[in-house]
């Protein structure tokens, strides 16, 4: 590798293109959490082989026996909070960029900004007044 | 174009077909997810961070939980047992086809393509801050409707369920 | 030595280092929630294996590893084998845009000091979902698969007051960066942010026990109703997974909460707010860093022994009517302020 490009290489990794890193420490996180599992697996192999029993592989639900399906219906309640989960999500992120720039911002940008909080606050403040937002 | 490109395409590709091709709903929905972090990897690899992590929250943090969620939540089934192509294929494929050939028409006739040098550069947030609370106003206030008339909906579904008894239809 | 075998020597042993310590802490966090728990209950706590008990995370380790490491007939294999590992590696990832210290010679004490930091952080934590979500589905067993459910609707609901509740901070710090909101806290103690936004702080505390599942909204494990929650299927090194994934999940939070709130790296005497210019004072400020970060967990360890658990119904009432308006009101008022000082 000659100097230029060495040096272009090290811009892209520590400068603008830190994702080296990331990658390198997304591989470490992977090995350190399945290495645990890998000896695991390998001990039960070699020096502990599992004794299944009729008791043993129950479901665990407290010693009764187990009835019916464990895939029960839910609540709808839950998929509600998802999507609402979604929306302000897809909110947070708007204004994060807002923050950031807010030093520089003219006052017309500030309050559009405002509007745009105030229109989520008013679609939450609406399911609020409607109870959807208590649970059970 | 570079080899890390290749690899993420391909990987993004490859999760994207599993997505559409397994049985098991599960499967599905985890693959979609990855469908959309190789996405994630594709924007960061082109430098743009803001996108890149946005992707990740919104879509692979939010969008397929709420996927994922929806099989959960609605009663497990057997896996379908019709093939994997619906009867009305040629229509998907039709809107498909036709999705795409605006978009390849748009990005083609736009031009972003001619300014390469500007695409390298990156922009920092704060730019995409300024840009969005100056230039972009409308589409800004456009969206923050859309959301507000998402959530609604979804609060009105939820209340039409609460006062049938019946079972909630499955909605995925 | 080229330059990019220079950084990719240094990366590698920041990030080992940093796992480590990491490691360390979380092993030590279960022995101090041990001891103090006992104290709290006016019982010894473990002191057996070593003096004060103090190798009885060693102990549990071997434990772990050697019990039977048993697959109930009715899982699914895959996903109950990788459950464990997906719960355990976003608190590892959060940690690496933290900076820990300023600088040891010419290195930056942060493993990758990203523009966009903050939205990294809540883009790996909204994975953590995952690993909770599949363990629950893959003991197909009715109460793990409610606390994963129940666990997951907890975990979204908080991460949208977490998100909404640091935002006023980055109005005032103008940049994701992290580095940046350390260096805007240096100066005064009163430049701290915890004195700055003191509601953030309190949502973003709240948002952190209910993120990380501990008292009192360690509701996907209550003992009562779901009989331990999402992991009840599981035994030996892969319960063990799930637990170090709990301890690792708060000392990230904890690190979180001290690089946005109280200053990081910092103290805003003797010039310690400064990029260090010797070795001394660089490790100094690491330790200035952990010193800070072990007294929030410490906190976070002491509140679970004093609370009791809150019921679901209330939890979500809190996260959804209380916390995300507030977090909301907090945003517009902050902007209003600053608009008002500034312009």
């Amino acid at each position: 590798m000659n100097n230029v490009e060495a040096a272009k290489g090290y811009h892209l990794m520590t400068g603008s293109n830190p994702y080296l890193l990331i990658i390198l420490l997304i591989a470490g996180a992977l090995v350190f959490a399945l290495t645990p599992l890998a000896i695991a697996w390998i001990w039960s192999r070699k020096f502990s082989p599992p004794k299944p029993g009729a008791t043993k592989n129950a479901i665990y639900e407290c010693g009764l026996e187990s009835k019916g399906d464990a895939w029960i219906q839910f609540k709808s309640e839950y998929y509600l909070y998802a999507i609402m989960f979604l929306i302000f999500d897809v909110e947070a992120v708007f204004l994060l960029p807002f923050a950031v720039a807010f030093g520089g911002l003219p006052v017309g940008g500030a309050i559009a900004m405002m509007v745009f909080v105030l229109l989520l606050v008013e679609g939450l403040a609406w399911a609020w007044q409607k109870g959807v937002l208590k649970w059970g | 174009m570079s080899v890390a490109f290749f690899i993420i395409a391909l990987l993004t590709l490859l999760s994207a077909v599993a997505a559409m091709t397994l049985r098991n709903l599960i499967h599905c929905a985890l693959a979609l997810a990855f469908t959309f972090a190789g996405l994630a990897a594709a924007y960061l690899q082109l430098g743009a961070q803001f996108v890149g992590f946005v992707q990740l929250l919104v879509y692979v943090g939010a969008v397929a939980i709420l996927i994922v969620f929806a099989v959960l939540l609605t009663r497990g089934r057997e896996p379908a047992t019709q093939g994997i192509f619906s009867p009305k294929w040629p229509v998907g494929a039709a809107v498909a086809l036709g999705v795409f050939g605006t978009l390849a028409g748009l990005l083609l006739s736009s031009r972003v393509l001619h300014h390469e040098a500007a695409a390298i550069a990156q922009a920092p947030v704060r730019q995409i801050g300024e840009q969005l609370m100056t230039h972009y106003i409308v589409p800004l206030e456009v969206l923050g409707v859309l959301l507000t008339a998402a959530l609604i909906g979804a609060v009105i579904l939820a209340m039409h369920e609460r006062e049938s008894d019946s079972p909630p239809p499955s909605k995925t | 030595m080229t330059p990019f075998s220079q950084f990719a020597i240094f990366s590698a042993i920041k990030i080992i280092c940093v796992f480590a310590v990491t490691m360390f802490i979380v092993a030590y966090a279960v022995w101090v929630e041990r001891k103090v728990s006992a104290a709290i209950q006016d019982r010894h706590g473990p002191n057996r294996v070593g003096p004060f008990g103090l190798l009885q995370p060693a102990a549990d380790a071997v434990k772990a590893f050697l019990k039977e490491d048993f697959t109930p007939a009715h899982v699914r294999k895959v996903y109950y084998w990788l459950a464990p590992a997906i719960v355990m590696i976003p608190s590892l990832l959060t940690i690496a845009i933290i900076p820990f210290g300023s600088q040891l010679g010419h290195q930056k004490m942060v493993i990758a000091d990203l523009n966009v930091g903050v939205l990294y952080t809540f883009g790996i934590v909204s994975l953590g979902v995952y690993g909770i979500v599949l363990a629950g589905y893959a003991a197909n067993s009715k109460y793990p698969f409610l606390g994963g459910i129940r666990s997951s609707a907890q975990l979204i609901s908080y991460e949208i007051a977490m998100g909404m509740s640091v935002i006023p901070v980055f109005l005032l710090v103008g940049g994701l960066n992290l580095s940046q909101v350390i260096s805007y806290q240096t100066g005064s103690i009163f430049h701290w942010l915890i004195f700055k936004c003191p509601l953030s702080f309190i949502i973003f505390l709240v948002a952190m026990f209910a993120e990380t599942n501990r008292l009192p909204f360690d509701l996907p494990e209550s003992e009562q109703e779901l009989a331990g929650g999402y992991n009840v299927e599981y035994s030996s090194i892969k319960f063990a997974l799930f637990f170090m994934g709990e301890y690792a999940a708060v000392t990230a939070a904890s690190a979180m909460l001290v690089t946005l709130f109280l200053g990081g790296w910092t103290l805003p005497i003797a010039g310690l707010d400064r990029p260090a210019a010797t070795l001394g004072v660089g490790i100094l400020q690491i330790l200035i860093f952990l010193a800070k970060m072990l007294v929030v967990e410490f906190m976070v360890i002491w509140i679970r022994w004093m609370w009791p658990r809150f019921r679901y119904d209330q939890l979500m009432d809190l996260g959804w009517r209380r916390f995300i308006p507030l977090a909301l009101a907090n945003i517009v008022v902050t902007a209003l302020v600053l608009c008002l000082v500034v312009k």
